[in-house]
This record gives C-alpha cells, sequence and structure tokens, in this order.
C-alpha cells in the first residue's frame, strides 16, 4: 500500500476546482477534504466542482457520505459539483448496499465533467443576462 | 502456465478435431480474461467453464460432448488438486484510523490471489472498512479477521469482534429505523446488503462480533 499524502490535492482548471482522488483514503484525509474544499470556495472564484474517483480503491459509506455532504454544502455556496470516473464495479457495490449519492450530478469522465460544466456555465450566464434584461425593462416603464 | 495450456488441448483433439482444439482453447482464454503465465485456482475454474462452453457449442455428437465435458471436469478437478487453495487466516488489530485501511487493502489482495472477479473484492474491502470503523468508532479498538474457507465454492469470512461497549438493540440497528448520532446508521445493512452470509453478535457490557461470509461463484 502506498503512504498516503497528507493531503488530497485541490487544483484549478478555468473556472473548476478539480479533486482527483487517488488510491487508499484514511477517514482522517476525507474530512481534510471537505474542509479544504469548503475554505477553496471560500476564497477562490469558481463556477463548479469535479471529484474524479477513477482512481479510488472503493466507497464505503463513509466516503460516500462525505463526497454527497461535499456537494450539499458546495451547493449551498452556489457552486455546483459533479463526480466522474466512477468505477462500475464501485458503482455496482454502491447501489446492492443501497447506498447513493442523490444531489451529485454524476458524468463518466474527467472531459465530459468538464464539457458538462461549460455548458452549466454558459446557461447561467444567459439566465443571468436575461434577468438583467427584465430588470431594465421593468425600470423603464 | 503452457503445461495447462497443453493438458487442456490434450484433452480436446481426443473429442474434437485438433485443428478445432486450439482456437477453442484460445477464445476461451480471451473470454476468460486470465493470463497464461499466472492462473490463480479462480482463473482456471473460470477458464474450464469457458471452455466447457465451447464444447457445447462446437461438439454436435452428444456422446463425445459428455465425454469431453467429464474429460475436462477431470483435468480440473487434478488441477485443483495440485494447487490447493491456501486456507488460512490473518489477523489485523484495529487500534487506530490507518489500521482500517490496511485490513481492507489486505482483504482486496487476499480476494485478487484467489483469482475471483474484482467485484467480489471490492465488496469484501468495503465491509472489511465498515466493520473497521466501527470497532475504532465504538470499541476504541478490536480486531478483523480475515480467512479463506475451504468451501465449494471458495468461501471468505471476514469477523470483526471487539471487547467494547456492544450494541444495545442489534434488531433496531438492522431494522433501518436505527437513526445513528455519529453517521447514517446504515453501514451494518449496507454490509448486510452486499455479503451472503451475515451475523451479528453483541449484548450491553460484552462487545460485538460480526461474522460475515462470502462465496465466490
Ligand atoms: N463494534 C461496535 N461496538 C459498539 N457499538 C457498535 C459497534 N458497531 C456498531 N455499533 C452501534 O451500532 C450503530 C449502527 O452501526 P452502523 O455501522 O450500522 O451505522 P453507523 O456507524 O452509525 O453509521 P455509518 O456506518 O452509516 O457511518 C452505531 O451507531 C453504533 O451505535
Ligand atoms: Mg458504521
Amino acid at each position: 500500500m502506498p503512504e498516503e499524502t497528507s493531503r488530497i490535492p485541490i487544483s484549478k482548471l478555468h473556472d473548476n476546482l478539480i479533486v482527483s482522488i487517488q488510491g487508499a483514503l484514511s477517514d482522517r484525509l476525507v474530512a481534510q477534504l471537505k474542509d479544504d474544499v469548503t475554505d477553496r470556495i471560500k476564497n477562490t472564484k469558481v463556477f463548479g466542482l469535479i471529484i474524479d474517483v477513477s482512481g479510488i480503491d472503493m466507497m464505503d459509506s463513509y466516503i460516500t457520505r462525505t463526497i454527497r455532504d461535499i456537494g450539499l454544502i458546495s451547493r449551498l455556496m452556489g457552486v455546483n459539483t459533479i463526480i466522474c470516473g466512477m468505477n462500475p464495479m464501485i458503482a455496482m457495490t454502491l447501489v446492492e448496499m443501497g447506498l447513493g449519492l442523490k444531489g451529485v450530478w454524476p458524468e463518466r469522465n474527467l472531459e465530459e465533467a468538464l464539457v458538462k460544466m461549460q455548458l452549466w456555465r454558459k446557461r447561467s450566464r444567459l439566465d443571468a443576462r436575461r434577468r438583467g434584461r427584465g430588470r431594465r425593462s421593468r425600470g423603464s416603464k | 502456465m503452457k503445461e495447462f495450456k497443453k493438458k487442456i488441448f490434450d484433452v480436446l483433439s481426443k473429442c474434437v478435431n485438433s485443428i478445432l482444439a486450439e482456437p477453442m482453447i484460445e477464445s476461451s482464454i480471451r473470454r476468460a480474461g486470465v493470463n497464461c503465465d499466472k492462473l490463480s485456482p479462480g482463473d482456471v475454474n473460470r477458464l474450464i467453464g469457458e471452455i466447457q462452453k465451447s464444447v457445447k457449442l462446437f461438439v454436435g455428437n452428444p456422446l463425445d460432448r459428455k465425454n469431453c465435458l467429464r474429460l475436462l471436469n477431470q483435468a480440473l478437478l487434478r488441477e485443483e488438486a495440485n494447487r490447493k487453495i491456501k486456507v488460512g487466516k490473518v489477523t489485523f488489530e484495529i487500534k487506530n484510523e490507518s489500521d482500517i485501511v490496511r485490513a481492507r487493502s489486505r482483504g482486496r489482495v487476499i480476494c485478487q490471489e484467489l483469482g475471483v472477479r474484482d467485484s467480489v473484492g471490492i465488496k469484501v474491502a468495503t465491509v472489511i472498512s465498515e466493520l473497521a470503523r466501527n470497532i475504532f468508532r465504538y470499541a476504541g479498538e478490536g480486531r478483523v479477521e480475515i480467512e479463506v474457507l475451504d468451501t465449494k465454492p471458495v468461501g471468505i469470512q471476514v469477523v470483526a469482534s471487539d471487547n467494547g461497549p456492544g450494541i444495545a438493540d442489534v434488531n433496531e440497528v438492522l431494522s433501518g429505523n436505527y437513526r445513528s448520532k455519529t453517521g447514517m446508521g446504515m453501514g451494518l445493512i449496507a454490509v448486510r446488503n452486499i455479503m451472503d452470509e451475515f451475523e451479528v453478535e453483541s449484548s450491553p457490557g460484552s462487545g460485538t462480533r460480526v461474522t460475515v461470509k462470502k462465496y465466490m461463484q
């Protein structure tokens, strides 16, 4: 088993935070990730959060719950979360265990997650513009 | 493991045209997804299964077919006797958080060595993680024993035991109505859902012992 590093790295790409989970995680690392992501969202201007789990060894109830929590917390802070790269056998195990990741959008891999984020981003800009226009036209009456 | 291939070839060429035997073996190897240089007992099992499937496809004559399947079964039994699955037990003391990761990683490796499907290995590792975490959180310390059982099909058993405070009402916890203060209260139920056998022995003051088994189809 590889020695675990003291933190899961969080990188920034365009306007997204990207977390790539590799290998076997201790509970402490998982809890640390939740704090780190929250801090980064507070201190950086980001639109989305992508959690890539393609390198994770397994997902038990604790890891699953923490990822779900990270998604919910981020949502409350105005950031969309996508989980990607889920190994089919881990997905199967989660379903059979009766655990789910409701509230976190799934994509197949990092590329597709980035495309999805871009799409959401465009849509939210359009929405914002539309809302802005509506306000102006009401104001001129 | 060229010898094993040769053995299978000899068996097959007794019942099918030897021009057919070779591609039958090769395609079975591909379908079984095994590496012939490193066959685990589980691989041998799967490979023979695939070869038997192609025998059923290619051998038209019922008598020949039956004979061939019987010979293959004998070859399998001989092979199993040769490389008797390592039956044994490893014990992990669970005292701190990193022990949880160590125990579950080892469970995964044991399954890989047995050559079972990786989905089984993932399940066993997940179960060890849940049970070891419960020990660490609620009992402080305890142990996880991983044992390969000499059953047919091969089984893997995980026993997680401790001398902690015990669980007051096991039935309530397993009913799904239990509200955990420390987690989702889903750990034990999740474990039960993915194992073939599941048993909890616990009472307040006398510790907890969870025994689960998974058989490797
Ligand atoms: N080894 C143990 N010793 C004492 N109590 C235990 C032990 N294992 C479980 N329990 C008790 O049983 C309850 C249910 O355990 P279970 O693993 O199902 O859920 P949880 O640990 O509360 O949450 P989750 O596993 O979903 O994070 C726990 O809340 C705890 O009170
Ligand atoms: Mg638990």
